[in-house]
């Protein structure tokens, strides 16, 4: 552990996930993501994703290999945790309103009435819902639903939350926005996260640090600290140097990741282009 | 603004433009024939059948529903007979009795089965075969295990009224969606609060068309099982009416029996609409 580094929430240690015997999904990751940290984790389509985040989550029981949150291993789903679903509208209940939605989980924590509903009012506050408590999600556009599942996440109040492309299906404008959000977010509530995005500016822009995965069965393939100002802004931030060179360097990964290779790769030398890889078949995917 | 627009909700920019009134007009007219149109001609052809008939069985409607009126609608304020109360009261005790039993049991025991996917596959096959017994078939069974007593008619009324709720009660927790349960796992949601508060909520549609089948099936096996050795029942009444040759009285039961199917099935289904209006809403 590097001594700068604040305290660990969670610890993923050669984690490694067979659906079917004999078929990984994951082959082996490792990471460790600090207190206040937002790591962004990209990987091309199909690689494990989703598989890290339910077994980070407690959702899948590792195959093989640790996941530990505040040095615990993880046995069942921990009670400090929060996701945001990749499916968004999926993991909204249709039959509660959204103020209803959020407050769910709370029933179960140890709050009391009148905290727990300011929480779920300030929640809603902070992704610009305030006025929607009593609409039902499907009265709701993309958009507005995924701040639905945000707020639910926020009012929670977990010492981890896990985003599984959360901003896959909405708009380019909207993603700004919630991009934006969850930053602010970030910032203010000191809150970990561990984004999971495919899309690379996302990935910079958002992340305290980059953990690039290899494509299927994934591994670990390389962690980029993104060494940009703590304040960010879409227009600024996407057109300066520093990050259209970590962009490109992301990029590059990515690239060799999706053509097939499974090696952990070494960081090209300083200014060098990317050296292209031995062209070699992609590997099978296992279908569900 | 853009997002403004993009976020404007579905009812708002989905709501009807009001036609003018003469179209309003012209449009509930329609709607009154479509509806009823051929019922009413039905009745009419009937009514002049019935006329230019000799035989004394085919009573014209008319005097039917005048039979109808006295003999059941004609008492003093809340303006129902004796024979109502005696009648009506009973047929309908034993129905919801026994429609509450499958209800009950339905719902329990699906739930159970539902929850896992190895028992739903191997009960399924015994599900179907028990719903397509002819029903009618099982109340010489009934008859020799129970006798004659209300006991046999209520337990029969549930028996046939359960496998539906049964059926449709696994159906509807096989089917809750993964991502919901998840989620609610995620949340910290125990397996009783995961029941309470998704996989109800989520089976809810078909739990509900279950016991709507269920209530229906339950009224024709009222009828039934009231036609044997009953002393009361509308059921009874229809049958002891034909034994006296008092064939508009008989008709009369019929009617009867019509009226207490048609506003059951309208009171569920108002139930069901405001119980399930976010469904209703969520597929609009
Ligand atoms: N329930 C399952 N049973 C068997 N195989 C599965 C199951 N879920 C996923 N897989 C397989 O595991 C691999 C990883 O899937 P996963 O959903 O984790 O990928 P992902 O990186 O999240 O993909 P995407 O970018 O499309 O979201 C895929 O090959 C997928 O087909
Ligand atoms: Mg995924």
């Amino acid at each position: 552990m590097r001594v700068r580094e604040p305290k660990t929430v969670l610890e993923v240690e050669d984690l490694h996930y067979e659906y079917l015997p004999g078929k990984a999904a994951i082959d082996s990751i490792s990471f460790k993501i600090g207190e206040g940290e937002l790591v962004s984790i990209v990987g091309p389509s199909g690689c494990g994703k989703t598989t890290l985040m339910k077994s980070v989550a407690g959702l899948l029981r590792p195959t093989s290999g640790t996941v530990r949150m505040h040095g615990v291993a993880v046995s069942q789903v921990p009670d400090d945790l929060a996701m945001v679903f990749q499916e968004y509208e999926r993991s909204l209940y249709p039959w509660l309103t959204v103020a209803e939605n959020v407050k769910l989980p709370l029933r179960y924590v140890k709050v009391d009435k009148g905290q727990r509903a300011r929480r779920v009012e300030r929640a809603l506050a902070e992704v610009g819902l305030s006025r929607d408590h009593a609409k039902y999600p499907w009265q709701l556009s993309g958009g507005m639903q995924q701040r639905v599942a945000i707020a639910r996440a926020l009012a929670y109040r977990p010492s981890l939350l896990l985003m599984d492309e959360p901003f896959a299906s909405v708009d380019a404008q909207t993603r700004a926005e919630l991009e934006d959000l969850v930053a602010a977010v970030q910032r203010n509530h000191g809150v970990t996260i561990m984004l999971i995005t495919h899309d690379i500016d996302e990935a910079v822009y958002l992340g305290d640090r980059v953990i690039v995965l290899t494509g299927s069965p994934s591994r670990t393939m390389r962690e980029i600290d993104v060494d940009l100002p703590s304040e960010r802004d879409q227009i600024e931030t996407k057109a300066s140097r520093e990050f259209v060179a970590l962009r490109s360097e992301v990029a590059h990964l990515i690239r060799r990741a999706t053509r097939g290779t499974t090696e952990t790769v070494e960081p090209p030398p300083e200014g060098a282009a990317a050296p292209e890889p031995t062209a070699k078949p992609r590997q099978e995917r296992i279908l569900p | 603004m853009t997002t403004r627009t993009q976020e404007a909700g579905p009812a708002e920019s989905l709501a009807p433009v009001k036609p003018p009134t003469y179209a309003r007009v012209a449009g509930v007219a329609r709607d009154l024939v479509v509806r009823w149109g051929v019922l009413v001609v039905a009745v009419v052809v009937w009514h002049q059948l019935a006329r230019s008939s000799t035989s004394g069985y085919f009573p014209v409607p008319t005097d039917i529903l005048d039979t109808t009126r006295t003999l059941w609608f004609s008492g003093q304020p809340p303006f129902v007979t004796d024979l109502f109360t005696e009648n009506v009261g009973s047929s309908l005790g034993r129905l919801l009795q026994g429609w509450a039993l499958a209800v009950v049991i339905g719902i329990a025991g699906g739930v159970l089965i539902g929850s896992s996917a190895l028992a739903a596959d191997m009960v399924r096959p015994l599900l179907d075969f028990m719903r397509s017994i002819p029903s009618p078939a099982v109340l010489p069974v009934f008859l020799v295990l129970l006798g004659i007593g209300d006991n046999m008619r209520v337990s029969l009324i549930a028996f046939v009224s359960l496998w539906p709720v049964l059926l449709n009660t696994v159906e509807g927790v096989r089917t809750v969606d993964r991502v919901k349960l998840d989620t609610a796992r995620v949340f910290g949601l125990g397996r009783v609060a995961r029941l309470r508060h998704v996989v109800f909520p989520a089976a809810s549609p078909k739990i509900l068309a279950g016991m709507r089948v269920a209530l229906s099936l339950g009224l024709n096996l009222m009828v039934i099982s009231e036609l044997v050795a009953a002393n009361n029942g509308v059921g009874h009444f229809v049958d002891a009416s034909q034994d006296y040759f008092r064939i508009v009285d008989m008709w009369s039961g019929i009617i009867m029996i019509v009226i207490i199917g048609i506003l059951l099935n309208l009171s569920f289904m108002a139930l069901e609409k405001r119980l399930l209006r976010w469904h209703i809403g969520e597929r609009a």
